[in-house]
């Protein structure tokens, strides 16, 4: 299996906004402390992490919506995200605001056309997408008249919408009811056996026992392990990953 | 390109269906109606009087909206998140800050035809509707489109709004007074006052050059001189912005 990312030895700091920290002589906050990993083609890949971790520093760095301060990044293996491979992306935000006055189906045009779809397939993938997601009635209702919940799935609606070779799910859980939730696993397992490799940050430790090929322990911006969870589940079978992700962060 | 447009064309929609905005019109629509009452107290101005007072309220209420949109948009962006969705959708940063400009662009010419169209029919029924007054409005969009991209500007080299607005009003007021830096500037002769004043005095917009009123007098007036100079300032300004976006942290 080829490398879909790989990561080296990326470090970042955020620079201290608050003049009496910085008064104190406290310039910098670690962000993340020199992680690496890779991530194979078609493999589900989780970080997990407390709050703070550094989870959603790392996938903006691998995203390129934050340079690293060292290290490098390949994805698609080319020196990381540029141009038109976003094309080939999906990516769901922890927490996104989408303009309330737009309608849904305005909302997924407008994503669809930032996407390079041509028109003529445009407005079938959006029904498709919406209807995967059980919104088909609500297509014409403006986002203000939408749930916590309804918008999380708007979110993953536009970020599966171009049928992406790679797919980043930043907490893709959060605000999710059960039925909700059990949906969002199907469509990531869908996803995967087409063959769409699958980057998710979450600390919903249920949900990545059970989908995760792979799972990052995240801690204090540092990278703690990487379990391979089939390997893990053979050979302990009375693992549970919220007892050993719990020893891990408090050892 | 067609992403520029894309951009372009939904911060015009957003724009539209912002509260703020909405109600800054709606003054506005309203401010113009009280305009065409003082025909009845201006005695034998009555129509110079609607013209000049109902283009001051068009350029000072849009000029509200502009500084208000362009110096508020990448911040909250940037705070809900939202531009990640954008960025992460083969769309570079120079390729966002150009469609946010052009929205911006589209949002100043839109509004100041609403307004300035109101204003037109009054003017048109009182017999002092003429071609004048569309250059007078089209002067006020270039105008204000500088203003926008000036506030797209401080909103990126700022991460609080409030102080993107006050910087972009400030620089709004100091573009009428260049001419005055100027001869300020030239009675400081040797002083480290006259290089900033100089400074100020490249760095600023000319708004003079905008004001129609003073062309109407001169018929050897070139209007694609300052429609090339707002084409260039603008420009200048975009990428400015770029540069500083493209090493900002989000």
């Amino acid at each position: 299996m080829k490398n879909i990312i790989s990561v080296k030895n990326i470090s970042l700091e955020y620079k201290e906004k608050d003049l009496l920290k910085k008064l104190k002589g406290k310039k910098t906050t670690i962000g993340i402390k020199n992680i690496s990993f890779e991530v194979e083609e078609g493999e589900i890949f989780s970080i997990i992490g407390l709050n703070g971790a550094g989870k959603t520093s790392t996938l903006k760095c691998i995203l390129g919506l934050m340079k690293p301060d060292s290290g490098s990044i390949e994805v698609f293996g080319k020196d990381g995200l540029n141009g038109r491979d976003f094309e080939m992306v999906g990516y769901l935000p922890e927490i996104s605001y989408y303009p309330k006055s737009m309608k849904l189906n305005e909302l997924m045009k407008y994503y669809g056309e930032l996407y390079n779809i041509p028109k003529g397939e445009l407005n079938n993938k959006i029904d498709s997408v919406i209807e995967k997601l059980g919104l088909t009635e609500r297509k014409k209702d403006r986002l203000e008249k939408f749930s916590k919940g309804m918008l999380q799935k708007v979110g993953i609606a536009q970020a599966i919408l171009n049928t992406p070779k790679l797919l980043f799910l930043d907490e893709p859980m959060s605000g999710l009811d059960p039925l909700a939730r059990e949906l969002v696993i199907q469509i990531i397992l869908e996803l995967k056996s087409q063959g769409t490799t699958i980057f998710f940050n979450t600390h919903i430790l249920e949900d990545v026992a059970s989908i995760a090929d792979k799972v990052a322990i995240i801690n204090n911006g540092e990278l703690i392990e990487i379990l391979d969870m089939k390997k893990t589940m053979r050979e302990e079978k009375d693992f549970l990953l919220s007892d050993y992700f719990i020893k891990k962060v408090t050892t | 390109m067609k992403k520029i447009l894309v951009i372009g064309k939904y911060t015009l929609k957003e724009n539209i269906s912002n509260k703020v905005f909405n109600g800054i019109i709606y003054f506005g629509i309203l401010a113009m109606f009280f305009t065409a009452m003082l025909d009845e107290v201006a005695l034998y101005e009555g129509k110079r009087v609607i013209r000049d007072s109902g283009l001051f309220l068009t350029e000072l209420l849009v000029m509200l909206i502009t500084v208000y949109i362009s110096s508020t948009y990448v911040i909250k962006a940037m705070a809900d998140k939202s531009i990640y969705l954008v960025l992460t959708k083969a769309v570079s940063k120079p390729k966002y800050i150009i469609g946010i400009n052009l929205g911006i662009i589209y949002s100043v010419f839109s509004n100041v035809f609403i307004m300035g169209g109101i204003l037109g029919v009054v003017l048109y029924t009182k017999g002092e509707f003429s071609w004048w007054y569309i250059r007078a409005l089209f002067f006020i969009g270039l105008k204000l489109s500088i203003v926008g991209s000036i506030g797209v500007f401080f909103s990126i080299i700022s991460d609080s709004f409030v102080t993107a607005t006050i910087f972009t009003l400030f620089t709004y007021i100091l573009g009428h007074g260049v001419m005055e830096i100027k001869a300020i500037s030239e009675r400081m002769t040797g002083t480290f006052f006259q290089w900033i004043l100089d400074a100020l005095y490249i760095i600023l917009p000319k708004f003079n050059l905008l004001n129609y009123r003073d062309h109407l007098i001169d018929p050897q007036f070139n209007y694609f001189i300052v429609l090339g100079y707002v084409v260039v300032y603008i420009t200048c300004v975009v990428a400015a912005t770029i540069i500083i976006f493209n090493k900002k942290r989000l």
